[in-house]
């Protein structure tokens, strides 16, 4: 809770990712040319694509500042589980920072000319996918943590393993669009959700316990 | 118990790895080099020639070894990986950072020989499907791995490279069958390897000549690297000085 309001208090860079998402979203119309039929067929793809990136905007140095001030000591000190304190960390990191461009992702997809049905579907993929791929990124930024420059090298890391949510995520949509059933899909991103909750946080917890030498 | 386990000790000890690995070098660069010039000659002088691709097809004496490699090369690292974070073995450090750069180049050459194949096969050097851009991930993941390490303090970046390969071979399949789906859902009109009769024994046999000898090459560049980087860690060290002066008289 701590860590949403902080975040809350540091407003700008809460923000950041959403605005790149939407500058992001913004750049594809005048790079492909604002024919209505091509934006349509592609919106899917360019929202996940967009909020891909800007959840990388998001995890950056997300550990870094807990390793150099010593406030991952006190963790690893606490009665607390590490793995826990992590993925509270986490959590509170994609609420201040991802859940914005959740609720911007709809939006985008209606200006880009999707019905307000498939806008919608968009909207529960991007919630259900995002935290997965939150917590994958989280294990790169976690691993991460010491390196002097990280950003760049980050995306190296962690977008392969994004993959299959884009895959999902953007695909669902798209089926959508063409009039499919997605309860099968949805339930596969879900599935994904479930799993990277119960693995990752363990992970991540032990990827810094390796940084910081414990 | 303990008499069972010792073969698997002693294989934590540098100096018994950089002797007897030199042995197993010696035997892998042989074996191998055997194999490949007969699974070679073979392929590409004798065996018959496809009746629909005709001659280009020969390239697969190549391409089906590397490809397959690659992806044993990334399980076998992530397995080392596994033994490093679980045994803390240090010599499992050493195999991962001695595999990551010939996996890499032979991931690389898989793709490549693949588009060359592809261009009068297909038509095309490069199509969206989904055994290509899963070896195209597997190409980053290596170099993933592979620029972890030097980003992060020599003390830690050993275990978080292993770290980073175990999460990643938990994703392959993961990522493989999500591809899988993705290409099946876009691509209709699908360029499909052309469908070829069951390959007579004069193919295949020599096919399979080829994997096992570019296996045991792998084996021997994997161990030469290995080796070397046993003696630049090991440089102080009582053994290395003694081998490295018997063999340059230094």
């Amino acid at each position: 809770m701590r860590d949403v309001a902080l975040n809350w208090n540091d407003l700008g860079a809460a923000m950041r990712p959403v605005m790149f998402f939407a500058l992001v979203a913004v750049s594809f119309p005048l790079g492909l040319g604002a024919d209505p039929q091509l934006l349509r067929e592609v919106a899917p793809g360019l929202v996940w694509v967009a909020a891909l990136l800007s959840v990388l905007l998001a995890l950056d140095g997300l550990f870094r500042d807990d390793v150099l001030d010593g406030t991952l000591e006190q963790w690893l000190l606490s009665d607390l589980p590490l793995s826990l304190t992590v993925l509270s960390r986490v959590t509170a990191q994609w609420i201040a920072h991802v859940l914005p461009v959740v609720l911007m992702g709809p939006l985008v997809a209606l200006g880009l000319g999707l019905t307000f049905d498939t806008a919608l579907i968009l909207m529960a993929t991007l919630a259900l996918g995002t935290p997965t791929v939150m917590l994958l990124g989280s294990l790169g930024s976690a691993l991460l943590a010491p390196a002097r420059s990280g950003s760049g090298l980050l995306g190296l890391l962690v977008l392969p393993l994004f993959i299959p949510i884009l895959v999902f995520g953007a695909g669902t949509t798209m089926a959508y669009a063409g009039g499919a059933e997605v309860s099968a899909q949805m339930a596969l991103l879900g599935a994904m959700f479930v799993a990277a909750l119960s693995l990752l946080p363990a992970a991540i917890a032990a990827a810094l316990r390796i940084v910081t030498g414990g | 118990m303990a008499r069972t386990w010792q073969w698997f000790h002693r294989w934590g000890s540098p100096p018994h790895v950089f002797h007897a690995g030199r042995q197993w070098q010696l035997g892998f660069g042989v074996a191998g080099f055997a194999l490949l010039t007969l699974g070679w000659v073979w392929g590409l002088a004798f065996a018959p020639v496809d009746y629909q691709q005709g001659n280009s097809y020969r390239i697969i004496f190549l391409h089906v070894p590397v490809a397959f490699l690659a992806q044993s090369l990334y399980m076998a690292m992530a397995a080392a990986g596994l033994v490093l974070l679980v045994w803390k073995m240090k010599i499992a450090d050493l195999v991962i950072q001695a595999t990551l750069p010939i996996g890499a180049v032979i991931t690389f050459l898989a793709l490549v020989t693949g588009a060359i194949w592809g261009k009068p096969t297909w038509g095309t050097y490069w199509v969206w499907d989904a055994r290509l851009t899963s070896m195209l991930i597997l190409l980053f993941l290596y170099l993933g791995g592979m620029a972890l390490r030097p980003a992060l303090p020599s003390d830690v970046a050993g275990r978080a490279v292993a770290l980073l390969l175990v999460v990643g071979v938990i994703n392959i399949p993961i990522i493989k069958y999500s591809v899988e789906w993705w290409n099946t859902l876009h691509q209709g009109a699908t360029l499909k390897l052309t469908e070829r009769p069951a390959m007579p024994a004069s193919m295949w046999v020599p096919l399979v000549i080829s994997i096992l000898a570019m296996y045991c090459l792998a084996g021997f560049w994997v161990l030469q690297r290995l080796r070397t980087l046993l003696l630049l860690r090991e440089s102080k060290a009582k053994w290395a000085r003694e081998w490295v002066g018997e063999k340059y008289g230094l």
